[in-house]
């Protein structure tokens, strides 16, 4: 599918531009036989601002995402490989995904690094490539940026990652550098308005979770049922 | 009448089921506490709801624009822009795009628009196989229902209930546990995901900036059907329009909040445009389906507000009326306060006219509503549209009353009269009246009137003529 297409394509019947221009003409039509002033709203993040940069986002942020049900856990760099370690014997994953990407804190280089202190504590560890359903117990990844507000981990198709990592594994670690954090989500939709958008941007607070059956909340419908964040402080050696 | 009779019949229906009542009773005082502390931890809840509602306001002023450049960005990105006037040509559509990708089996994630336009039936009688991927959904397609609530399809329903529906559809038993079913569900959900060829969701907001698509689920479902199947189809209505990612951060910020109390839903998706030819999995080709069927009319009309709505259930929850009666008493997709106004207006007022009645016009919706639609008077402009519609004795009954108003010895007469008529039950209080006045004092006791009026004993005591 190429971009040449521009709204026409194999599974329109008839050039869809007539359409859209017959619907904007009657919109034009309808909005001028009752016409309401509505201007621009003026300065949105005045107004919807919840977190500034001035609070301990690192604070903020673990108490959202964990109000939200992940479980959120600090530790230094050099603490990592065993933090890591850890939450996965917890939660009883033998094989597990581990994959970082360019602009996160767990770039390839730390992912690498990470995966092989894994294997040396005995699990087996994949490449994001080899995902298949229910053959990867846990999913260790990067993020693009959390959000304090909110408890949120943003997760994109920005490093080339599949859509799938984040969602079928029972288990999400997810590994943020605490400068990744940003206030709002005001900053965060700034953020993305600067560049072209990846095709998948998914914010994702807390595990999987429904109430339909009787209000009854319950966690792991379709995505992860767990969700730890590894919350990586600087510190000063690396 | 006949109008009128039509939901106090299914309201009567629903309220023999008393125990669905208490499900839906019990859901909605839930839902409402956590609203209210949702907006409360908020820093300045009205101020944001101002806002959100002049964003609304705007974006309808101006959607024309905001259309085009919606579709002019999404084509750029790749994907397919289709527009449909109806539903039965937004289902053609969809069929088109099924046939030209040679897609057999859908997954869906949940759309209010899609069952507005009975997608899944004009789906299935062309052959295709159609599975609901919401728990909630799942579980209401199952049992042969519509979902009872715009949030919570199965709001009535108890565990043991979805066990018995559950056991049918997955042919096999399934304990009364919430999580053990969700599990069953959730395992034969994987299976299905991985065989489908076509997703097709709704959308809760589309960028105009950026030609993106907003999807806000809890389950991962909105996720997996967008991940996994090679076609994306996204059925959206023209009013979803937001103009650029900072106006969607202000109705993100409202809609979870207003629905079930969170700050957002567990994962808030935004697409643009089909998997990039680099990316490892996701959809091939995007379809995105502009949905008018009756929109652009409401949009030229007096209650153009009621398209302002961010499908968020608050006004639902907050209901009286609904919360006696449940969802299924509408007899529509949309249901409560906002589905009073929205089924007659969509259906360009040729049905559903008894719902605008259902109301007290008490107000509770229009405090709920993130974007400050103005509910009751919305309803009262209804009433009045549809007035002319009414069957003649109602206009009877007015005219009659108008003339009393207007003609005082006509009014003296009539008290004499209704003092005759209205038998007492012996207590000083007149229960049942005869003839046209018996449905009317089925449910209200009047005092009987006195055997003077209070102009006469004035006239009398005072000398006057």
């Amino acid at each position: 599918m190429r971009e040449a297409h521009r709204g026409s394509g194999p599974a329109s019947g008839g050039p869809p531009h007539d359409a859209l221009r017959a619907l904007l003409a009657d919109l034009h039509r309808a909005l001028r036989a009752r016409p309401e002033p509505a201007g621009t709203p003026a300065d949105l993040r005045a107004v919807a601002r919840q977190v500034g940069p001035e609070a301990d986002l690192a604070a903020r942020f673990a108490a959202q995402a964990a109000e939200a049900g992940a479980t959120v856990h600090r530790c230094t760099a050099g603490r990592l490989d065993a933090q890591v370690a850890a939450l996965l014997a917890a939660a009883g994953a033998r094989r597990v995904i581990v994959a970082g990407a360019a602009g996160q804190w767990l770039d390839p280089s730390r992912a690498a690094t990470l995966a092989a202190a894994l294997r040396t504590a005995g699990l087996e560890v994949r490449h994001a490539g080899e995902l298949r359903f229910g053959e990867a117990d846990a999913a260790v990844t990067g993020v693009d940026a959390a959000v304090a507000e909110t408890g949120s981990l943003v997760l994109s198709t920005a490093g080339g990652l599949p859509r799938g990592l984040t969602l079928l594994p029972a288990v999400h670690v997810a590994v943020v550098g605490c400068a990744q954090i940003v206030p709002d989500l005001c900053d965060l939709m700034d953020r993305l308005a600067q560049r072209e958008l990846p095709s998948c941007v998914v914010l994702a607070t807390g595990p999987s979770k429904t109430a339909d059956i009787e209000g009854v909340l319950v966690t792991g419908v379709h995505g992860p049922g767990r969700v730890a964040v590894v919350l990586v402080e600087a510190d000063g050696a690396d | 009448m006949k109008d009128e009779a039509t939901i106090r019949t299914r309201a009567a229906e629903a309220l023999r089921r008393p125990a669905a009542l208490e499900a839906v009773r019990a859901a909605a005082a839930r839902k409402v506490a956590q609203r209210h502390a949702a907006m409360q931890a908020l820093r300045d809840p009205q101020a944001l709801r101002r806002t959100a509602a002049a964003i609304r306001a705007h974006t309808l002023a101006h959607l024309p624009g905001y259309l085009e450049r919606f579709a002019a960005q999404a084509a750029a990105r790749g994907a397919h822009v289709h527009v449909a006037r109806s539903g039965a040509e937004a289902c053609r559509i969809v069929l088109r795009i099924a046939r030209a990708h040679g897609c057999r089996r859908v997954v869906k994630a949940k759309s209010m628009t899609s069952e507005e336009v009975g997608l899944n039936a004009a789906l299935r009688s062309a052959g295709l196989e159609v599975v609901e991927t919401d728990l909630g959904e799942f579980v209401a397609d199952a049992a042969g229902e519509p979902p009872a609530h715009i949030v919570t399809p199965i709001i009535h329903r108890t565990r043991h209930e979805v066990a018995a529906v559950l056991a049918r559809a997955l042919g096999a038993p399934v304990p009364v546990d919430p999580a053990a079913q969700t599990a069953r569900v959730r395992a034969h959900l994987r299976r299905v995901f991985a065989a489908a060829d076509m997703g097709i969701t709704g959308a809760n907001f589309a960028v105009a900036a950026t030609g993106s698509l907003c999807l806000c689920t809890n389950e991962g479902n909105g996720r997996m059907v967008t991940t996994l199947p090679r076609v994306h189809v996204a059925l959206v209505g023209i009013e979803k329009l937001v103009p650029d990612l900072p106006a969607l951060a202000v109705l993100l910020k409202l809609l979870a909040r207003s629905a079930t109390g969170q700050p957002l839903t567990v994962y808030t998706t935004l697409l643009t445009g089909p998997a990039a030819p680099s990316d490892p999995d996701g959809p091939r080709a995007l379809h995105i389906v502009l949905l008018d069927n009756g929109r652009s009319r409401i949009l030229g009309g007096p209650l153009r507000d009621v398209l302002r709505c961010i499908r968020c259930g608050a006004c639902l929850n907050a209901c009286p009326v609904y919360r006696h009666v449940g969802g299924h008493a509408y007899g529509s997709v949309y249901s409560g306060p906002i589905g009073s106004l929205l089924t007659p207006l969509l259906a360009g007022l040729r049905r559903g006219l008894d719902l605008p009645r259902a109301s007290s016009l008490c107000g509770a919706c229009a405090a709920a509503c993130p974007v400050q639609i103005d509910i009751p008077e919305l309803l009262v402009a209804l009433r009045r549209q549809t007035i002319r519609r009414q069957p003649g004795r109602r206009h009877l009954m007015m005219w009659s009353w108008a003339l009393l108003m207007r003609c005082a010895w006509l009014y003296r007469a009539a008290q004499r009269l209704l003092r005759g008529v209205l038998r007492d039950a012996g207590d000083g209080w007149a229960r049942r009246g005869p003839g046209p006045l018996r449905a009317w004092t089925e449910w209200r006791d009047l005092p009987r009137p006195p055997a003077e009026s209070f102009q006469r004993r004035w006239a009398r005591e005072n000398g006057d003529a």
